[in-house]
């Protein structure tokens, strides 16, 4: 088929599809043990079924064909990698432009050291004939350091060094690590004189770490996650997002609360707006 | 002129390349043992946030930018210590602040990192901690690390060199 457009499209989980609250469906995380070995603990994560369809991409134009990265837990520097790898590859020329979902962020959270195929497979199960993706193999297990309701973690293997994680989280390196990937994104497509466009999932605005594109373009599109002014208000409405209680005792900031990601039809909204957007641009 | 340098462990006070240097310039060498451009432009957001960047001339940056991710406790530069040998004044990270550079829990300053936190790592979560610089994604950040370091220096309108190679003789102009 001839598409009007060839996008690359990053993204994390809130881009990986469609999510319904299951709170009897318990994903395990595997976590270190002194002796070395893994044990599955319930870090509370799993209460939620993915279905790969009804994601918000789905409502971009179907005139465009939608190459997407996304895997749960990832930020700017896993996006960067792809991009890094397309330039040197020479194939970034076959995209017309380039769409990010910013995210949460610091998020440092990658694979191993391996090349891009092999740390990201192509999900078969879409129905969207115009859209091909790629998730990445669990990165979070690979490694992950991040801020999880305002702890910072290390795939929850260090709860002995808990002051340490914190300083570690808190110093100055997280920053110039997000900042230089978006600089890096930003340049490389400048180079290549593709169009790069941007949202913010969340408003992230108040802190050090939210992240803008010199030569990019910013989506005028509310914040699909919050409450109130600048939001789509979806947020914890069963309609459009996934949410339920669960035991405090292995939530992830110890209260019986889960809020998770967007249903297909909170996704339905979202993507419907970015998409209003976006053609004003291509 | 004014020189600011900034440099890893290899622009020491007792480091030859620096000795090689012109002596008719005033130095400042701000450097940071375990650190690279990621830690370079926080030393450049600091040094421009305290309005200190304009008391120079010239800027070098001396790094290999080998691939690293080295962290420091948050505030680190505000405690720098200090060392004067001759026209140099040398300002650097204490060790004290450190938290993590590679392989850092294979060697005494881990040790007291790991005292000072109360901690006792395992090797399963040492090796864990290697993933920081072993991972697929390092490559981009220390690419984008030099861009943004140059975007920041060109920012600055004041004259700049890369020493990647402290072997290199290293021209100063000063016209």
């Amino acid at each position: 088929m001839n598409y009007r457009n060839h996008a690359l499209i990053l993204g994390c989980s809130f881009s990986n599809g469609s999510y319904t609250f299951d709170a009897d469906f318990i994903k395990p995380d595997l976590v270190l043990q002194p002796d070395g070995s893994t044990k599955p603990i319930d870090t509370g994560l799993g209460r939620e079924h993915l279905d790969v369809n009804g994601s918000w991409i789905e409502q971009l134009s179907t005139k465009d064909h939608y190459t997407l990265y996304t895997t749960g837990g990832v930020g700017v520097a896993q996006y960067s990698t792809v991009i890094e790898y397309y330039y040197e590859k020479n194939q970034l020329q076959d995209f017309d432009y380039v769409l990010i979902q910013n995210t949460w962020e610091p998020r440092l959270c990658w694979q191993e050291p391996r090349p891009l195929p092999e740390c990201y497979w192509i999900q078969e199960n879409l129905d969207a004939s115009n859209i091909t993706m790629y998730e990445g193999k669990d990165t979070s297990k690979h490694f992950n350091f991040m801020s999880s309701a305002g702890k910072s973690n290390l795939g929850g293997h260090f709860h002995n060094a808990e002051e340490w994680q914190v300083d570690m989280f808190q110093g100055e390196t997280n920053k110039a690590v997000i900042h230089s990937c978006a600089t890096y994104i930003d340049e490389i497509c400048r180079l290549c004189n593709k169009k790069l466009f941007y949202f913010h999932w969340a408003n992230t605005s108040k802190g050090p770490h939210v992240l803008e594109y010199e030569h990019g373009q910013k989506l005028d599109v509310p914040y699909p996650w919050g409450v109130g002014k600048g939001t789509f208000d979806l947020f914890m409405k069963p309609k459009y997002h996934a949410y339920g209680y669960i035991d405090p005792s292995v939530s992830r900031d110890g209260k019986d609360l889960f809020v998770g990601h967007f249903t297909k039809e909170g996704n339905r909204v979202v993507g419907k707006r970015i998409s209003k957007e976006l053609e004003k641009y291509i | 002129m004014n020189i600011c340098i900034i440099g890893d462990r290899n622009s020491n006070p007792d480091s030859e390349w620096l000795q090689h240097l012109p002596k008719q310039h005033q130095y400042t060498v701000y450097f940071i043992p375990h650190g690279n451009y990621i830690n370079f432009i926080e030393v450049l957001t600091w040094l421009k946030f305290h309005n200190i960047i304009v008391e120079y001339e010239h800027i070098i940056i001396q790094s290999a930018n080998q691939p690293n991710l080295c962290f420091y406790k948050k505030f680190y530069l505000d405690n720098l210590l200090f060392q004067q040998k001759d026209n140099f004044q040398f300002c650097y990270a204490d060790n004290k602040y450190l938290l993590w550079t590679n392989n850092v829990f294979r060697t005494p300053l881990g040790d007291e990192i790991q005292k000072h936190y109360s901690m006792s790592l395992s090797e399963p979560q040492i090796e864990y901690l290697q993933k920081f610089t072993t991972n697929n994604s390092i490559s981009s950040i220390m690419k984008g690390s030099e861009i943004r370091i140059t975007k920041l220096l060109d920012k600055l309108d004041i004259s700049y060199q890369f020493v990647k190679d402290t072997q290199q003789e290293i021209l100063i102009n000063d016209t």
